[in-house]
């Protein structure tokens, strides 16, 4: 063993903590070895002065009312306010409840997805009855009638625009499956119906 | 741990919030100590000594009593303390921070007191977190290799090392800054 590798236990020997076979193996090399027993001596000096210093600096102590809060401080938060009777269920109706929030957020989120493929669809659609306006005006309505609506022309899903003819927006698939709700109340007979469209996603460009 | 901490213990478990300040009382001075030594500020040192308190009665339930209550407690100290000194820049700075003054303590003892403070302050600052807090409980506060390790929840091996270099820093840094006060001043 070099003296760089006995010098790796001069900062443990100096406090005392090699074992005892280390211990008696450092001391054999100590007895022979003056510059590792300088070396261990500093360190055992050095190691004393840090020990005086810490001994003759006071650390902080509580006043006798300030130990008093803290530990009924410590008491007092760890107690927690125990719930009404009423409010208090079990573990399994907890995790029972959150487990059906989450499979019925799923089964939502995966009955509405927008990727779905697209459902056939019906013969006239709300977008062309909003666009068709914009690039054929209809003629002027007789008094007392409805104006017509005429079919989407082919070329209306063309992206490209004719010319002289303003840019069309981008064909997307038509809305077509409804769903409806129905409520109906036993003891008045009351009926409401609610009708939703499958997307429910609101989109600007539909305007 | 001792009967009396056992009956004690027991006694905070069945209910009785009264026996854990008795329980608690023996280890006042240290658990402030440690940790304004750890942290290097007294507010968050009391900071970290309240959780500390706070944490104990909390996992008290958790304590298994065939071991050291005082090594436990530390332990709890030891890790509040360490993330006091994450939430403070202030640890180990050398001028902020409340003074811990003591009541009856004159002006000089005040200042030879700072003075000794700032020395040891001084030599720790060289340390990483791992040596300073194996430093402070082996050298400073004299716990044996053993508490140490059970302290900080790791093997003896493992204090040895940083005790070492602990050491062997913190000699190189007394004889740098304090030759007159480092051993040879080599």
């Amino acid at each position: 063993m070099t003296c760089r590798a006995w010098r790796s236990l001069a900062a443990l020997a100096a406090g005392g903590d090699l074992d005892g076979r280390k211990q008696r193996r450092w001391e054999k090399h100590l007895a022979a070895c003056p510059d590792c027993r300088e070396e261990f001596r500093q360190l055992q000096e050095s190691l004393a002065r840090v020990r005086s210093l810490a001994r003759r600096e006071q650390t902080p102590d509580w006043p006798e009312a300030a130990w008093r809060r803290a530990v009924n401080r410590a008491v007092e938060q760890t107690r927690r306010p125990a719930a009404p009777a009423s409010l208090r269920l079990p573990g399994w109706a907890w995790a029972g409840a959150a487990g059906l929030l989450i499979a019925l957020i799923g089964a939502g989120v995966s009955f509405l997805k927008p990727g779905r493929a697209p459902r056939p669809a019906p013969e006239r659609s709300l977008w062309a009855d909003i666009i068709l306006p914009e690039i054929a005006p209809p003629a002027p309505a007789e008094p007392g009638t409805a104006p017509a609506l005429r079919p989407r022309p082919s070329s209306a899903f063309s992206r490209r625009p004719a010319a002289g003819r303003p840019a069309l927006p981008p064909p997307r698939p038509p809305a077509s499956t409804v769903m409806a709700m129905t409520f109906v109340s036993q003891e008045t007979g009351l009926t409401v119906h609610w009708t939703f469209n499958d997307a429910f996603i609101y989109q600007e460009d539909h305007k | 741990m001792d009967d009396k901490e056992n009956q004690l213990v027991a006694m905070v478990l069945a209910g009785n919030s009264d026996a854990f300040e008795p329980l608690v009382r023996p280890y006042r001075r240290a658990l402030l100590g440690l940790a304004y030594r750890i942290t290097g500020n007294e507010e968050d040192a009391r900071e970290a000594a309240q959780e500390a308190l706070l944490n104990s009665y909390r996992y008290l339930g958790g304590f298994d009593r065939r071991r050291s209550f005082r090594n436990w407690l530390l332990r709890i100290l030891v890790n509040a303390a360490r993330k006091a000194v994450c939430r403070s820049s202030r640890a180990l700075s050398l001028d902020n921070g409340a003074d811990p003054v003591e009541p009856a303590e004159g002006p000089a003892g005040r200042f030879e007191r700072k003075e000794l403070g700032l020395r040891i302050k001084d030599c720790l600052a060289v340390l990483s977190e791992r040596e300073r807090v194996v430093f402070l409980l082996r050298d400073i506060e004299e716990r044996n290799i053993q508490d140490t390790a059970e302290i900080l929840g790791c093997s003896s091996a493992s204090v040895r090392v940083h005790l070492s270099r602990a050491r062997t820093k913190v000699k190189a840094e007394l004889a740098r800054r304090y030759p007159g006060l480092a051993g040879g001043g080599s």
